[in-house]
């Protein structure tokens, strides 16, 4: 079970790094909007 | 930057901007307030505030966290008073939209950031949990069982520290201002939960709960972001109409050049042009142009509106296909979409009789929950010592006050952000629970069951006339004036058929002449006709052309004549018509068991005419307010709950007397309207809607409240009697709450409701709408 002394840290860093992503989408807006862009791509758009 | 953020000094000029002052001395100011997590909070700040000199009310709404404070000016400070909420634990601050929006879009970044948080690194917790539960069955080396606990214990951490800090905070702030709410219990079962779990996990006897504190606050935490998004699609309603209006106008000044200005520079009187597909930036009325309006910003309904010269229009509206040339008549401040954003935040800030009721009951709750688990701790710590402190976490933890202090208050936000979607403007909310009692609806007949505008109803005419060719004439005799009769002659006219009219004379109170190609005319009641023929002809003897008797009386409908040199060539006939789903609704009424009563201050042969074509058996005409509102009290008397749908604005003390009143929000000026609700759509069928929401939203109160009883009377013994572990208790807890709050926000859904769009059974009702696509 000496594997878990490898295992363990990088299931950690996975998991910062994930955190990392969520934080950086959501600051990024992306989950700001949930409805408009599903009714944006009916609308013409202007070129 | 957050430091300047909460206790800022307020300068005077900024101050104006939020306080408005009241009589007596009084000023009142809408605030936002942090840091409130539940209604414990809320009773909290409400005592603390009040207890301030000069402070003379306080009022929180759950739904919103804003507040409306109303103090003595003289007496304190407002700077003071928003140090106060500081010093409580509560920074609070003038409310605006775009503060608060972004307020609550950074509140929400926060709420979805712990969230995922949690959620990440309650799976890797959950992922050691499940090798330590192997563990225990197939055998675990100690050292191994160690390691894990610890990677575990890391791994909580940040969840405890960072993910469940708004429970501390809160349970914080209840605790400051002494005060219960479900942040206590909360807040306190997670700490003695992971005090409990170092100190298994530091080589005592015991048990870990690492993984019960993670699913914990990632359930609570989704429980309470759903109340988040119920404040913020009802926030975003109110701040879409604040920003419909544009930031720049294009005005015309004196000397007719055109110039682009800021909206907050128009002044009453400006005249500026709006293009086809430009929205409108001031209330006016329009001057010059023929065009159709989209309202649905404020009104909720699509269908454009026509409009021509001498009509009322509001900004936040767009125009659809000609130029316009408005006369700003209100600065945008009151104007009608500020207004209704006004009335709508301020009917959010007003908690219902059944939210207060919620609160106090759960704060009692909560008080009983602590020293619930404070005795059961101590007798099973007598009894089994290994078995108190998971007794207690459970304790603590699955007794959930959510039906009350969670979804009670976002049921109302729900509904609110509903109705106000469909152009129903609720003022107050304990409509809601009032219109259930209802059982008489009463009716005020101009303006409400009919148009409260004129129509032409009869036209005669001479021999050799047209009624088409009259009509123009009529039509283009009135053309440029705002008179209720001129529009009724405009209503049915192509505005392309009109012709110029020269020397056009108005005299109020009679009518007008004027030169159409190069005949004179004159249209107006039988004295002015009468006057222009006499002078003309100098005889006293009205001439008759045909057998046709212009002159009989009206009816109850008022006449207008036509006139040219010769003679009378034209009688028309004009009456107050009926809303098109005024008959819909009254039998929609009358099927559902309601009582109803027509009281009007109009002519009773007129009242009798329109009730019998509504189907009304219980109608009084030539009624004073005072009468009215006799008649009020003596249906009230025979035991029976009134509703009354007037205009809102002549009938305001009929209205209060009623137990629920609905105004039509024809009105441009709704300040002044007094009623529980404006139905802004001026579709009486919206009655039924209401109805049919606020049956709705008592019954999912009821639900929940049912719900949490029967939960908690259950739940609550088993985790005293040592039934349920922490683990359990977290996922009860968790899934009553989500459990309460999507029941909630079930109201949110738009599903249709029966009368939604009232079919008009003749398809050119609206000859305004004809005229604006022809």
């Amino acid at each position: 079970m000496d594997i878990l002394y490898i295992l363990l840290p990088i299931s950690f860093i996975l998991v910062t790094i994930l955190i990392w992503v969520i934080i950086w989408a959501v600051n990024n807006g992306q989950f700001d909007d949930l409805d408009g862009p599903a009714h944006r791509i009916l609308e013409d758009d202007d070129e | 930057m957050d430091e300047t953020l909460n206790s800022p000094v307020y300068s005077q000029s900024l101050l104006s901007r939020y306080v408005a002052e009241r009589k007596n001395g009084l000023c009142q100011v809408s605030l936002a307030i942090n840091g409130i997590s539940c209604a414990g909070c809320i009773a909290g700040i409400e005592r603390k505030i009040s207890e301030i000199p000069h402070v003379q009310s306080i009022e929180v709404n759950p739904a919103t966290h804003r507040a409306s404070v109303i103090w003595k000016k003289s007496g304190l400070d407002f700077n003071q008073l928003i140090k106060q909420f500081s010093e409580i634990g509560y920074p609070a601050r003038p409310y605006q939209t775009r503060t608060e929006e972004n307020e609550l879009e950074k509140e929400r970044h926060q709420a979805l950031v712990r969230i995922v948080t949690a959620a990440a690194l309650g799976m890797q917790v959950m992922m050691i949990a499940t090798a330590l539960y192997f563990g225990d069955y197939s055998g675990m080396d100690a050292g191994l069982r160690s390691l894990l606990e610890r990677a575990a214990m890391v791994l909580t951490i940040p969840i405890m520290v960072f993910c469940a800090r708004p429970f501390f905070v809160g349970a914080w702030n209840n605790i400051k201002s002494r005060n219960m709410g479900m942040d206590v219990p909360v807040s306190v079962a997670l700490i003695a939960a992971f005090a409990g779990s170092i100190w298994t996990t530091l080589g005592h006897p015991g048990q870990i709960y690492y993984e019960s504190i993670a699913m914990f606050v990632f359930l609570l935490l989704s429980a309470r972001f759903l109340e988040l998004s119920a404040r913020r699609t009802s926030l975003q309603n109110v701040s879409k109409m604040e920003k419909s209006i544009p930031d720049s106008a294009f005005l015309e000044t004196e000397d007719g050049i055109v110039i682009r200005v800021d909206v907050l520079d128009l002044k009453p009187g400006d005249i500026v042009l709006v293009g086809p597909g430009d929205t409108l930036p001031a209330d006016g009325v329009i001057i010059e142009g023929t065009s159709s309006t989209n309202d649905a910003i404020l009104t909720g309904e699509s269908k454009p509106v026509g409009h021509c010269p001498g009509d009322s229009v509001v900004a936040g509206s767009i125009n659809i296909e000609n130029h316009l040339k408005i006369r700003v008549s209100t600065i945008s401040d009151d104007n009608v979409v500020n207004q209704i954003a006004h009335l709508a935040t301020s009917a959010q800030g007003k908690r219902s009789n059944m939210s207060r009721l919620a609160d106090r009951i759960a704060s009692h709750f909560v008080a009983a929950v602590l020293l619930l688990a404070t005795t059961a701790g101590v007798i099973w710590w007598f009894r089994d010592q290994q078995l108190w402190l998971p007794v207690v976490i459970s304790t603590l933890v699955i007794a959930c006050p959510c039906a009350l202090s969670l979804a009670t208050p976002a049921a109302f936000t729900a509904t609110m952000a509903k109705l106000t979607r469909k152009g129903i403007i609720p003022i107050r909310s304990d409509f809601l629970e009032n219109i259930k009692d209802v059982n008489h609806f009463v009716f005020d007949k101009t303006g409400t069951l009919t148009r409260g505008e004129l129509s032409i109803v009869n036209v005669e005419t001479a021999e050799n006339w047209t009624r088409e060719s009259v009509s123009i004439i009529a039509a283009s005799l009135n053309r440029t004036t705002r008179h209720p009769f001129a529009r009724a002659f405009l209503k049915n006219i192509n505005h392309a058929q009109l012709i110029a009219v020269e020397n056009l004379l108005h005299t109020p109170g009679g009518g007008f002449t004027g030169v159409v190609k190069n005949k004179k005319y004159a249209l107006g009641s039988i004295n002015f006709i009468n006057k222009f023929i006499n002078c003309k002809q100098e005889t006293k003897q009205l001439p008759k052309t045909g057998a046709w008797e212009w002159d009989r009386p009206g009816q109850n409908r008022s006449i207008s004549l036509l006139a040219d040199d010769s003679g009378i060539i034209a009688r028309f006939e004009l009456l107050d018509t009926l809303r098109d789903d005024a008959k819909e609704t009254i039998g929609q009424l009358k099927t559902r068991g309601y009582g109803i009563s027509l009281l009007s201050g109009d002519d009773e042969g007129v009242v009798s005419d329109i009730s019998k074509q509504l189907g009304i058996d219980n109608y009084h005409g030539n009624l004073s307010p005072a009468q009215k509102h006799r008649h009020l009290e003596q249906i009230k008397k025979t035991g029976q709950t009134v509703a009354m749908i007037g205009d809102g604005l002549n009938d305001a003390p009929v209205l209060a007397a009623a137990s629920v009143s609905f105004a039509m929000g024809e009105s441009s000026d709704l300040s002044k309207i007094h009623a529980d609700v404006v139905l802004l759509n001026n579709r009486l069928s919206d009655i039924i809607t209401v109805i049919e929401q606020a049956k709705k939203t008592v019954r999912v109160i009821h639900q929940n409240l049912a719900w949490a009883m029967g939960y908690n009377l259950l739940a609550i013994p088993a985790a005293i009697t040592g039934m349920i572990p922490p683990w359990m208790a977290a996922i009860g807890m968790s899934a009553s709450s989500l459990i309460v709050s999507f029941n909630a926000l079930r109201l949110r859904k738009s599903n249709s409701i029966s009368v939604e769009n009232p079919t008009s059974d003749d398809g050119s009702a609206d000859p305004l709408e004809a005229t604006s696509y022809s």
